[in-house]
């Protein structure tokens, strides 16, 4: 019936999508193709070559740290000569806090948002939605662009006179002005940051529109997969917070450059600005930008779980709906970043109430992924441990969150390594494994072949035990009052005893990114000697897996019309295969019309 | 041997914040533990077998909705209801009711990169006068009296923590916090700094000793003598004391007048250093 109104047009909602996306040939010239496409497929690769890129970095920046805390002031090892040479290769404390500021930086801006936000938000929208492309091919392409200029400066900022920046990737004022940090670099990293939170907001844009006009004829919201309800969640605070946060970057640009003093003041230079205005701005966006992570990965883990325990998600619009709770939420409780900053009782308590709210959404997803594997038949392939890793840890990192939403505890936790651990497990352990999860599940569709399944598992193990013990370790110094950003902890007498915990967590770290080889090693032969993956190797139920591998220039031939939802699996009528694509017509139509889809 | 845990606590109300600490955690374990378990238990009976069924349900029952919504219910009420009455209570009873100027050992804090510039009133109980104890990284205080200290940072932010009295507050340049701790029993301990505040962050380290009231006594008086002998009224520089008084006056020194301090107000004729507070703690006491 609808199908048939749809074929002779008669119904505009379901006719718009396919006249607004006539077939284009693919590009015939290599730059058109490769380098300057519009093809969301292809701009999705890049964001994932550069985010993997970048990954690297920050991950070897990472054990560096980790290096100096568990042997202080000993030389790093093979690459310590030519990193620091003026100090025999032992960190130096300005390269310290030169590393720690770039790590953070480089791991939210340049690896994390490229490859979740950047690379799948790209990959994935339109082919789960059943679109041909993103809205603005044009302006996707340039926020690939964008983001690599900003990649350039930020990577320039290291080979300027008196170093990059060196005030934690927050970069409070009056640290970040020239009284704190007088040379180029930090003018550089806030250059950068305007930058990529330009491109932010390019993609941000482009997402939600291409998630509003393009989804095809029966998508409706409430039948777009999770993963898509996570990104467009992502896409709606980007567009809102990305430019607060540029607000104050563009200020501390003036202060820095053209002499204004916005956020400087003191006894020292005389003026009065007011830095704290700028830790305002700063967590307003910085409190959503930890959601602007999380929430792909919630959403990816959401639909793994119903894929691989082969059921529908349980709760599927319960999940939905909380993830959008706690993105309305998350814009309202970036007060508990500056308990100690001296704010009013009132205002204090009320961010500590807002907070704590945030655990009812959070509670109702965790009962949802649970419950989704609940009376499945699990396959325990690669993606899936991943996703299971990541309920796993967000569960360690989510509770721990409770201590710092505390305003008493908060007074000896804030700013201590438990906060360090706390938003690692959260935004680093659990997005990194979402990611994993996401390269693993997608890798096929991307690249047309399959990934290793036993170099994936030995992945997932090396990956998520020393995460644990790295991160976990991390709370127990923070626990012990272990202050964050500290070049030698033992210079206080009450840290020594940490000491030893501290180098076998660097231990722990250094196992951690051994193991990372393996995931090298496997992505890329794979590409070359993978195995053929098909057109469906998952055996799903989701639009993207009824193209090929890897799918063609403008993705769908026919535009598909969608006759239910994501998670149609397991059905008891099904008896030769066990799922119903969200487009195909059921196999005996007339006799199972009963059957209530998901 | 690893050895781990919360340092010791030497003050009054340190232990409010240790047995909070002990609640969240237990609570957070109960409900990890369970957390774990489910994914274990649905790990090990829901694996996939030959010719096993999977249950078709998707959690759009009513009785699914009845779940959801008590155990959401129920992990609000017994974590963060929990939390959130526990630490308001402790927080309007103890740590932010401020003990009244003149029961207290005042002292004001000023950190700049990196140290803690720290000053007493002295005999005449008023900040910016020529018997003012002022030390560098030496904080001292008596056991059993309360320490109400005020901290302004002379350039970037600093973050005023001592781990053996729970006590943590920001240092900004431009506004005033105020804090207050009380000391249990006497011994040296350690003033860290939690904020990053340049490269040389880890070495802002003094020391706080808490000591018996009679030594403090001798301490503070010799400490004030020798103050007055080397006072020197043309080095403007040193005397960055700061006004406590809520009606105003000599703005440059600071003068005391003794009223009452529960609100700091802004001098008329504000120097940089006699600016508007923040509404530090004590001041919003009224809310």
């Amino acid at each position: 019936m609808v199908s048939e109104t749809f074929a002779h047009g008669a119904e505009p909602r379901a006719a718009l999508p396919v006249e607004i996306q006539p077939i284009h040939p693919p590009p015939a010239s290599f730059w058109r193709r490769v380098v300057f496409s519009t093809d969301h497929k292809i701009i999705a690769r890049q964001f994932l070559g550069f985010g993997l890129f970048f990954l690297l970095i920050g991950g070897v920046m990472a054990l560096i740290i980790r290096w100096q805390l568990g042997a202080p002031g000993r030389p790093v090892p093979l690459i310590g000569e030519w990193t620091f040479p003026q100090n025999h290769g032992a960190v130096t404390p300005t390269g310290y806090a030169a590393l720690f500021t770039m790590h953070g930086t480089i791991m939210i801006f340049f690896a994390i948002t490229p490859i979740l936000i950047g690379a799948f938000g790209n990959f994935l929208i339109p082919l789960l939605i059943g679109a041909r492309d993103m809205a603005f091919p044009k302006l996707n392409m340039l926020s690939f662009w964008t983001q690599f200029v900003a990649g350039l400066v930020l990577i320039a900022s290291y080979f300027v006179p008196l170093g990059p920046a060196m005030g934690g990737w927050t970069s409070y004022p009056p640290l970040s002005t020239t009284v704190g940090q007088p040379g180029p670099g930090e003018t550089l990293w806030t250059l950068a940051l305007f930058i990529a939170g330009t491109s932010s907001i390019m993609g941000a844009i482009n997402y939600l529109t291409t998630i509003v006009r393009y989804r095809a004829p029966g998508m409706t919201y409430f039948r777009m997969p999770l993963t898509v309800w996570g990104l467009g969640l992502t896409a709606v605070l980007n567009a809102l917070f990305v430019p607060v946060v540029a607000s104050a970057l563009l200020m501390l640009l003036l202060d820095r450059v053209a002499g204004t003093r916005f956020f400087a003041a003191g006894l020292s230079i005389q003026t009065a600005g007011d830095p704290i205005v700028y830790q305002h701005l700063f967590w307003i966006f910085g409190h959503p930008e930890v959601y602007i992570l999380i929430l792909p990965a919630w959403g990816i883990v959401s639909d793994l779980l119903a894929f691989f325990a082969r059921k529908p998600a349980f709760g599927y619009r319960r999940t939905a709906l909380s993830m959008t709770a706690i993105t309305v939420l998350s814009a309202v409780v970036w007060g508990h970043h500056m308990f100690t900053v001296g704010m009013t009782p009132l205002l204090a308590e009320g961010f500590m109430t807002l907070t704590y709210l945030i655990s009812i959404p959070s509670a109702i997803l965790f009962l949802n992924w649970l419950m989704t594997l609940w009376g499945g038949a699990i396959r325990f392939q690669t993606p899936m441990l991943f996703a299971m890793g990541v309920v796993f840890v967000f569960g360690m990192g989510g509770l721990t969150g409770l201590h710092l939403a505390t305003l008493e505890t908060d007074i000896f936790l804030h700013d201590t390594y438990f906060v360090v651990g706390h938003f690692h497990l959260t935004m680093a352990a659990a997005v990194l494994l979402g990611s994993f999860a996401a390269i693993y599940f997608w890798y096929p569709k991307m690249f047309g072949r399959r990934m290793n399944e036993t170099l994936g598992v030995i992945h997932f193990l090396g990956t998520i035990v020393p995460l644990v013990l790295v991160f976990g370790g991390m709370l127990i110094l923070g626990y012990g009052g272990h202050p964050r950003r500290l070049y030698d902890p033992s210079q206080y007498a009450y840290l020594r005893h940490l000491m030893p915990l501290n180098r076998d967590i660097s231990i722990a770290a250094g196992v951690l990114g051994a193991f990372q080889l393996v995931f090298v090693y496997n992505f890329f032969v794979s590409l070359l000697a993978g195995k053929k993956a098909g057109e469906n190797p998952w055996e799903l139920t989701t639009l993207e897996w009824t193209v090929a591998s890897p799918p063609p220039h403008h993705n769908f031939d026919r535009i598909p019309l969608v006759l239910r939802g994501p998670h149609v699996l397991g059905r008891p009528d099904l008896t030769e295969k066990d799922w119903l694509g969200q487009a195909e017509p059921e196999p005996a139509a007339p006799l199972v019309a009963a059957a209530k889809p998901a | 041997m690893l050895r781990f845990g919360m340092p010791p606590d030497w003050s009054l109300d340190g232990h409010r914040i240790d047995a909070l600490i002990g609640l969240a955690n237990g609570l957070v374990a109960f409900y990890f533990v369970v957390v774990v378990a489910a994914l274990a238990t649905m790990i090990v009976v829901f694996r996939r077998r030959p010719g096993r069924k999977v249950a078709y349900f998707d959690g759009s029952r009513r009785r699914d909705v009845w779940l959801a919504t008590a155990l959401s219910a129920l992990v609000f009420v017994s974590v963060d209801v929990n939390l959130e009455v526990h630490a308001d209570l402790d927080l309007h009873r103890h740590f932010w009711n401020f003990p009244k100027p003149e029961e207290a050992l005042r002292v004001e804090i000023m950190p700049q990169q990196w140290a803690w510039n720290i000053r007493y009133p002295g005999p005449d109980g008023k900040f910016g006068t020529a018997d003012d104890v002022v030390t560098l990284n030496d904080l001292r205080f008596p056991v059993g009296k309360p320490v109400l200290a005020r901290l302004m940072s002379k350039d970037v932010i600093h973050s005023f923590t001592l781990p053996f009295y729970r006590v943590k507050v920001d240092a900004n340049p431009g506004s005033m916090n105020e804090v207050w701790w009380q000391a249990e029993k006497p011994g040296t301990s350690e003033i860290a700094c939690s904020q990053m505040c340049g490269w040389a962050h880890y070495k802002m380290r003094g020391t706080a000793t808490a000591m018996e009231p009679a030594d403090f006594d001798r301490w503070y008086a010799e400490a004030a003598a020798e103050a007055r002998a080397g006072y020197d009224p043309k080095d403007t520089i040193a005397h960055w004391g700061w006004n406590w008084s809520s009606t105003g006056g000599d703005s440059s020194a600071g003068g005391e007048t003794g009223k009452g301090t529960a609100n700091v107000a802004p001098s008329p004729a504000a120097s940089p250093l006699a600016i508007v507070p923040r509404c530090a703690l004590a001041s919003c006491r009224a809310l």
